[in-house]
């Protein structure tokens, strides 16, 4: 038995040990690109970033200057190999208004991002498991018609304007949650962050709902499950131990594909609200034209993808053997 | 666009399964809603002359943050201009916006996809990549990126656009070509001794073309909304040109008082999104539960 078990775990590692290795070898070119990809960004800045540092009324010599100061009259694959160096260093590069540190900037603002998303995947499971019990039991009756059509609807939805909608009637009128700006504490977090948490989740409820209702109706035509109703267990156990169980798993690879949209939605609704996270902070510093800070944080989202999607499919692997093959 | 990053969202078949349902009601009569409604939209916003006298850019100091009223349907913004006129207008832009980017990724996305997945080898390796690459990246963050970057702007927007939303056509269309490329018509295609010019136009292309436009039905959703997000940003369609994002933007700080300024054109934003994406639902729906099932 305990022999078992323990060749089980092992094959298990070694399973894991498979998809991870696959997914190294698939993640360091994509991260090359990345890198690649916010290098060229600055160097597509018009007239160039030494330019847009000095100013228009800059004379050539002290363009000429500042060029070399910054490394930028060398040519690009030097500067490109010299980017890389600092990269791997943790070195993301200095702000040109504040002499601030990237790193630091980001540091400092990942975590309301982090919170903000964490947040809103979980208000909308909370309004989209129900949503989508209701109408996969009731495949093709009126509720889920009427879920339908919601789900369809909330499509088109701009976040901007939703938020925008949420703090007025929620915030400013009714007072019942802050209308903008982060609090401390766990209650003032969770508090400042319900309404713009709130607004993010109601544009993703269409994903989740329409992906668990699926996954919940092929679960009910599944043998098991009519084994289970069969035995007399009750309805609800039958629900909690073998569908949501078996739905659930669909739903860590739900929200690992779309962190992507999360991480982009999520910078026009911390612009709403004025959250401080790294979507302000990159907006921010493109009106600033702070471009070191706008390559930095685009980077940074690029690499939160990556990790969350070799995360996701580590987890899936571990979870299910299936989908290692 | 934004949400073409959205797994299961776009109507491609992924995730949904034919319902039942939708034979009741009808994939037909959601269509012919969702058809309705973007025929009203876009009457009212390319006929704005004939609904509305006022014009989209006219300063009135006597009608400053006037609410809605019979003399002005949607009221008034701080500068004395007729919402429901600028609302109508900006229809225009915003419609134009979803059309140009939706067409650029369609048009690049698909050649691309086309291409890679014919050539296969090396051609076909490095489009994967490039692909990879941008799909690391929220396209949102990636599109702001560069668009600021370069200058707000909707010069900028398009040129951020393209060089990023092809990825999606191309994933797509690569993946519906390695299946066709091995059927026994593109065979028989192939060794008739046609250029390989012709059997891509006129032997792939209209096979792959019903999904193509099926995904952009729903995908200009996106266009629309990721036109008016970058807008509201700040950094899309600059002022006074009005452009619904940006008219959401500007009203935002009158909202606790002067509502109107605001909801008026999201809401259209909304009406315009819906119209799309009961078509996508619909079409998706016929072409799953008939003719597009080869």
């Amino acid at each position: 038995m305990a022999a078992v078990a323990a060749s089980g775990r092992g094959s298990a590692t070694r399973r894991l040990g498979t998809v991870l290795r696959r997914r190294v070898i698939q993640v360091v070119p994509t991260l090359l690109g990345v890198s690649l990809v916010t290098f060229i960004l600055v160097r597509l800045l018009p007239g160039g970033p030494v330019q847009t540092l000095v100013g228009v009324r800059a004379t050539p010599a002290s363009i000429a200057a500042v060029s070399r100061q910054l490394g930028l009259s060398r040519p690009l694959v030097s500067q490109y190999f010299t980017y890389l160096g600092q990269l791997a260093h943790g070195n993301l590069g200095y702000s040109f208004l504040t002499g601030t540190s990237v790193t630091s900037i980001v540091a400092s603002h990942l975590a309301v991002t982090a919170e903000l998303i964490g947040l809103a995947v979980v208000l909308a499971l909370i309004i989209g498991i129900p949503l989508a019990t209701v109408s996969a039991y009731h495949r093709g009756a009126w509720q889920d018609q009427v879920i339908r059509a919601g789900t369809v609807a909330t499509l088109g939805l701009p976040s901007f304007w939703v938020g925008i909608l949420l703090v007025t009637y929620l915030g400013l009128r009714l007072k019942w949650f802050p209308s903008g700006g982060a609090g401390t504490g766990v209650v003032g977090t969770v508090d400042h962050l319900f309404l713009p948490a709130l607004t993010l989740a109601l544009t993703f409820l269409a994903v989740v709902v329409r992906s668990l209702r699926a996954s919940i109706s092929e679960i009910l035509r599944a043998d098991h499950v009519d084994a289970a109703r069969l035995k007399g267990i009750s309805r609800f156990r039958v629900f909690s131990r073998h569908v949501l169980r078996l739905a659930s798993l669909p739903v860590v690879a739900l929200v690992g594909l779309n962190m992507s949209y999360l991480l982009g939605t999520s910078v026009i609704v911390e612009n709403v609200f004025a959250l401080p996270g790294m979507g302000q902070q990159l907006v921010s510093s493109i009106l600033q034209r702070d471009f070191l800070v706008v390559q930095g944080i685009t980077l940074v989202f690029g690499l939160i993808v990556i990790v969350i999607s070799t995360a996701v499919e580590l987890i899936q692997a571990a979870l299910d053997p299936r989908s290692a093959a | 666009m934004i949400g073409a990053g959205i797994a299961g969202s776009a109507v491609t078949p992924v995730g949904t399964g034919v319902s039942r349902a939708r034979r009741r009601i009808g994939p037909n009569a959601v269509l012919i809603v969702g058809l309705s409604l973007l025929g009203l939209l876009l009457l009212a916003c390319y006929g704005a002359p004939l609904f509305t006298h006022w014009s989209p850019a006219q300063l009135d100091q006597n009608a400053i943050l006037k609410a809605p009223s019979s003399r002005h349907w949607f009221g008034t913004d701080q500068f004395g201009r007729d919402i429901f006129a600028r609302t109508l207008y900006a229809g225009r832009v915003d419609f134009l916006i979803g059309i140009v980017l939706v067409g650029v990724a369609l048009v690049v996305g698909t050649l691309v996809g086309m291409v890679s997945a014919w050539l296969g080898g090396v051609t076909d390796a490095i489009v994967q990549r490039l692909v990879d690459i941008g799909f690391a990246f929220p396209f949102l963050v990636l599109v702001i990126s560069v668009v600021g970057l370069r200058g707000p702007g909707l010069s900028s927007l398009f040129i951020a656009v393209s060089f990023v939303a092809w990825i999606f056509y191309a994933r797509l269309v690569r993946s519906e070509v390695l299946v066709l490329k091995t059927s026994n018509y593109m065979l028989a295609a192939r060794t008739s001794g046609f250029s390989t010019a012709r059997v891509l136009v006129f032997h792939l292309l209209p096979n792959i073309v019903n999904q193509v436009l099926l995904y952009a039905t729903s995908d200009f959703v996106y266009a629309v909304l990721l036109g008016a997000s970058v807008s509201y940003l700040g950094l899309g369609v600059q002022p006074p040109t009005p452009e619904w994002g940006a008219m959401v933007q500007a009203g935002q700080n009158f909202v606790a008082t002067q509502w109107w300024i605001s909801f008026f054109p999201g809401l259209a934003i909304v009406l315009m999104g819906l119209a799309f994406a009961l078509i996508g639902d619909s079409l998706a729906d016929k072409w799953r539960s008939g003719g597009g099932q080869q």
